[in-house]
């Protein structure tokens, strides 16, 4: 106990020496300091809590929102098919039809700002696309007082039926989430970690849910209609690659032979084999050490060697030649690579270069489909970039019946507020239906209101096919 | 004792001159423009170092995405896609304005150039990314980016 007691006393005595010594060293305004950046602290992180949690809820609102949207949407969807089939009217249905429309597009909207893992919902989201879209085509079709076909009665019916199907899988995802149990911005947390981690992570309510859903939509038949984003424009395969099988070596020397310059001293290396829509070999050339010569790269299709893309990577310097110029440059390189019997359709001026889309011709019509680009520089006439996809893509003959209108007759079908321009053409142009991916048109170039517009009528039926907008950039154009 | 003090007072400004720091990076995101521009902006961030044509590429994949059922049908749907991009995530795109490089890749990309033949996926294979991902037939690797469709 003494001990104790003497043991306190020593103690107390040198805390008051410190104290004493504190005094010269450590004054009041200090600890008050201290203390007011103690309270500081804690003041600035509360502050800063409170508006992470702010914002943290103004995103979880959000996510709430389109998820909330996404479940009307895709009832809406479902009730629009079901007036759409009901209603003996073409007003009706075509209202019904266009309700779809929206309504799918909004869905899929906001389907895909869910903050999900990537790919959750890729099915889902080309459901709702390609219900959208063949409801804009069909609703286009009872406007022009054609005829529904049964297929497409058929399709309607089907679709409404998977539209419930979804609808429900989302409901029960909602009644969840009306209990609380979801919280989106975890779910995003969750699948940010997924990302950065690489692994599979934790699982969630709403992944979960939304994966079943995407699952059960993948048992929904391919839709196959005139539309866009029909399964068979979307899986369309390269008709235009023709001829014997090319090995890297031959792929090599087609590459050096398509290049517009002396190749001595190039060094050429099949860099990859590519397994894309067009499979090719990638060639890529390495211009010899400081010999200030690009360099370039050289993809030679690996069924005929053709050249499907090039670019020759290069500077561009002053501006010598003008965009006809630079169209005769283009003009003879085509016939070089082998692309014949092609026209220019326009050139525009692009950053010191010319960029000039050539298209195909066969008995005088112009076709669209097969379009070869080509960049010019405008400073030597030297070609900078070369793409062919859209010609391998579609390039075969064409059989071109003879105009059941004529060029006359089809002037007197367009728009009086069109004031037409110069001859009519005969073109070909893609308009995605199934049966015929392209049709024959007129090609009329005209002005309304101060705008220059392309109007194409079918020689067959006098259809109007297409209407596109010429929209002039800042920089110069040459219609050809 | 009075180094003390003033390793204190030091102290004391370098964390205000941090939190002053941490509040200004919040609110950044200015810098609106055209399709170029924004098409532009995600290829300098996701692929910065790669060779041109690679840019071209990484614009090529979100062009091809905008075309696809499976993705959303706007530009700025495809880029603001949550994790769709990573430099979207974190806010890379909107540091600084895209390299002449980029906007003349972008450029082209619009213009209908496409070095992936139709890919819709991209990834750099010596980061960390999702294992599904994999399950995607790659087409074709350009500089350290593999691209699938």
């Amino acid at each position: 106990m003494s001990d104790e007691m003497g043991g306190d006393r020593e103690t107390t005595q040198t805390t008051r020496d410190d104290r004493d010594r504190g005094n010269t060293s450590m004054p009041n305004y200090l600890s008050g300091f201290l203390a007011l950046l103690v309270v500081a602290g804690v003041a600035f992180g509360y502050i800063q809590w409170k508006s992470r949690r702010r914002l943290e809820i103004a995103v979880e609102n959000r996510y709430t929102q389109a998820f909330f949207d996404l479940v009307s949407n895709v009832d809406n969807v479902q009730v629009a098919l079901a007036k759409s089939l009901a209603s003996g009217s073409p007003r009706l249905r075509v209202g019904a039809l266009s309700d779809v429309w929206k309504q799918a597009g909004d869905a899929q909207a906001n389907l895909n700002s869910l903050p999900v893992s990537q790919g959750i919902l890729m099915r889902t989201s080309a459901f709702l696309t390609q219900v959208g879209d063949f409801a804009f085509i069909t609703a286009r079709k009872v406007a022009n007082q054609q005829m529904m076909s049964d297929e497409d009665w058929t399709r309607l019916a089907e679709m409404k039926k998977q539209a419930r199907e979804l609808g429900d899988g989302l409901a029960e995802l909602q009644a969840g989430a009306a209990g609380g149990n979801i919280r989106w911005v975890q779910v995003a947390q969750k699948a940010q970690a997924r990302v950065s981690s690489g692994s599979k992570g934790g699982s969630d309510i709403a992944t979960d849910g939304l994966t079943r859903v995407d699952e059960q939509v993948q048992h929904f038949p391919t839709l196959i209609y005139d539309g866009p984003f029909s399964d068979h424009v979307q899986q369309r395969e390269a008709v235009g690659i023709t001829g014997p099988d090319v090995g890297p070596e031959e792929a090599t020397a087609i590459a050096k032979r398509a290049l517009p310059f002396d190749m001595s001293g190039y060094t050429a290396t099949v860099e990859e084999e590519i397994s894309g829509k067009i499979p090719t070999y990638r060639v890529r050339l390495k211009a010899p050490a400081k010999s200030g010569k690009p360099d370039a790269v050289v993809d030679v299709c690996r069924k005929g060697g053709k050249v499907a893309m090039m670019n020759i990577a290069r500077d561009i310097g002053e501006q010598r030649l003008d965009l006809k110029q630079a169209v005769s440059h283009a003009e003879k390189f085509l016939v070089q690579s082998g692309y014949q019997q092609m026209q220019p359709t326009f050139a525009s001026e692009v950053g010191g270069a010319a960029v000039i889309p050539f298209v195909a011709v066969q008995q005088g019509a112009l076709i669209y489909p097969d379009m070869v680009k080509v960049k010019v520089g405008l400073d030597t006439g030297e070609i900078l970039s070369m793409d062919a996809t859209g010609y391998l893509m579609s390039h075969h003959t064409r059989t071109i019946p003879k105009s059941k209108i004529s060029a006359a007759e089809a002037a007197e079908l367009l728009s009086p507020a069109l004031e037409p321009a110069g001859e009519p053409r005969l073109a070909v142009i893609p308009i995605e239906t199934v049966d015929t991916p392209e049709a024959v048109c007129w090609e009329f170039k005209g002005t309304s209101f101060g705008d220059d517009f392309y109007v194409y009528i079918n020689v067959e039926d006098g259809r109007e096919e297409s209407i596109l907008q010429l929209i002039p950039t800042s920089e110069g154009t040459l219609a050809l | 004792m009075r180094t003390k003090l003033w390793f204190l007072l030091v102290l004391a400004c370098v964390v205000t001159v941090a939190a002053l720091f941490a509040l200004r990076s919040t609110g950044d995101a200015q810098g609106r423009g055209g399709q170029v521009d924004l098409l532009a902006r995600v290829v300098a961030a996701e692929a910065e170092g790669e060779p041109y044509q690679g840019q071209v590429a990484v614009a090529a994949v979100i062009l091809n995405r905008v075309e696809s059922s499976q993705f959303p049908n706007s530009l700025s749907g495809v880029v603001f896609q949550p994790h769709a991009f990573e430099s979207v995530s974190n806010g890379l795109i909107w540091r600084r304005s895209p390299s002449r490089e980029a906007i003349s890749a972008a450029r082209d990309a619009l213009n209908g150039v496409d070095p992936t033949y139709g890919c819709i996926f991209f990834w750099n294979p010596s980061k960390p990314v999702s294992g599904w991902i994999w399950s995607r037939p790659v087409a074709v690797r350009i500089g350290s980016h593999v691209f699938a469709r």
